[in-house]
């Protein structure tokens, strides 16, 4: 393999993956829908070993299940998903805030309220806007994560959101939830004007458990 | 090759290990380039099983492989340690909450042996021996927290870590106080008491930070 085909872009297993990770979660590929391998090799014009190496990837991701004798299926998501995916969003977001308190300037604040104002104002708006509602409310938390400046802490938040996303897209119809996530942004916010690290921790921990909570009564309504 | 023993360990893992000792030890330098003819010709073996080592010490964060250079001793920097760290406080206390509801009675028996075990080796300070046994230790906590996604990163974040958790078994004063750690962690999981292990779990690894942390400045910089 020549060194400057690695150098020059991702490979080829990822960027299959990163195109059916997108379909999945904009819900092209519905709950328990098999990927079947030689179908996408014709689809894509590929062969089968990096679509089998993307399938294999995408389980590690949580967003496909290698089932015996059927292959590849979308996972179907289920209560322990959220719980178990944002057990750790809670503390490593809590814990991002923290780190971000050292070095959040005013600049960044004001940044965070424009953010905060716009998130708000898409939801109040036309209808079925969701997708730039989630994107915006992404921002938002993608701000002070970037500020945590902890490389392995930014990744590893950037994984789980691949499937948060894909938890929001499909339990996320409306914006029934803007009124309080703008709250609690604003709360948020605040704390950050002050840099106390033990309470933007708390508090953006706070923000993400009620998120949580909310996802869970969305999945317990929709099955 | 006297420090070999025969045992049923994998060559390629005893090797690992004495490269794993000359790093920690110092005789073999961060930054020291360890070419696979060179490391044949001092261990008097062939150079499959080495190419194996160097993975092996690959995967734990000893060395890094950088094509056409071949593997190269890394550099623990504070910023490392620091990241690695805050990530363990929060991920493994986690882990140790979760871990509180479903660890068994018989895992809880195998805790205290291993801890009974990491005591036997302290005063020989079998740092190879007490780096397993603490993972061990540690990875029987992690797999009882049920879930997958936080055992992954953790394992990630283990791999990397090992590095500079090997320090910790390098002066008996950290030795002896890991192992009075550990034992107030079995305690509160004997109590079910999900909080306290978590509060002591996070405790732990933070005084183990602060420990590797006097380390690692005092040599690297």
């Amino acid at each position: 393999m020549s060194r400057d085909g690695i150098l020059e872009s991702k490979p080829l297993r990822e960027r299959i993956a990163d195109r059916l990770r997108s379909d999945i979660v904009k819900g092209v590929y519905a709950d328990g829908e098999r990927l079947v391998e030689p179908k996408l090799a014709e689809m894509l014009g590929i062969s089968r070993t990096p679509i089998r190496e993307a399938l294999r990837q995408l389980e590690n991701e949580g967003f496909v299940e290698i089932v015996p004798r059927k292959g590849a299926v979308v996972k179907k998501l289920t209560l322990k998903d959220i719980d178990d995916l944002y057990a750790i969003k809670a503390n490593l977001e809590g814990l991002a805030a923290r780190q971000a308190t050292e070095n959040i300037t005013d600049k960044d604040i004001e940044k965070l309220k424009k953010i905060n104002e716009k998130f708000y104002k898409i939801s109040s708006g036309k209808t079925n806007i969701i997708e730039e509602y989630l994107k915006c409310n992404l921002d938002f938390h993608n701000m002070f994560v970037v500020l945590s400046k902890n490389d392995k802490l930014i990744e590893i938040l950037k994984g789980l959101d691949k499937n948060v996303q894909r938890l929001k897209f499909i339990l996320v119809s409306k914006s029934d939830r803007v009124e309080e996530a703008k709250k609690e942004h604003d709360e948020i916010i605040k704390v950050f004007a002050t840099k106390d690290p033990d309470l933007a921790e708390e508090t953006v921990k706070w923000h993400i458990e009620n998120g949580w909570e909310y996802l869970r009564s969305k999945l317990k309504k929709r099955y | 090759m006297k420090e070999l023993n025969i045992d049923s360990t994998p060559l390629s893992e005893r090797i690992a290990g004495t490269i794993r000792d000359y790093i920690l030890k110092g005789r073999i330098k961060q930054g020291e380039r360890l070419t696979e003819p060179r490391l044949s010709k001092l261990l008097g073996i062939s150079r499959t099983p080495i190419r194996e080592a160097l993975r092996i010490l690959e995967m734990e964060g000893f060395v890094e492989i950088i094509p056409r250079r071949g593997a190269v001793v890394t550099d623990v920097t504070d910023k490392d340690v620091d990241e690695i760290f805050i990530l363990k406080v929060k991920l493994e206390s986690l882990a140790a909450k979760l871990a509180a509801e479903h660890l068994t009675n018989e895992d809880i028996a195998e805790l205290e042996d291993l801890n009974a075990r990491m005591e036997k080796f302290a005063d020989a300070k079998n740092v190879s021996i007490l780096i397993k046994l603490n993972s061990e230790f540690h990875n029987l906590i992690i797999s009882k927290c049920e879930n997958n996604r936080l055992t992954k990163f953790l394992e990630a974040l283990l791999r990397q870590f090992k590095r500079a958790t090997a320090y910790s078994f390098t002066e008996a004063g950290r030795i002896q106080r890991v192992i009075e750690e550990h034992r107030e962690i079995i305690e509160s999981f004997k109590k079910r008491d999900s909080e306290m292990a978590e509060e002591l779990m996070a405790k732990h690894i933070q005084n183990g930070w602060q420990f590797i942390k006097s380390r690692v400045s005092a040599e690297v910089i």
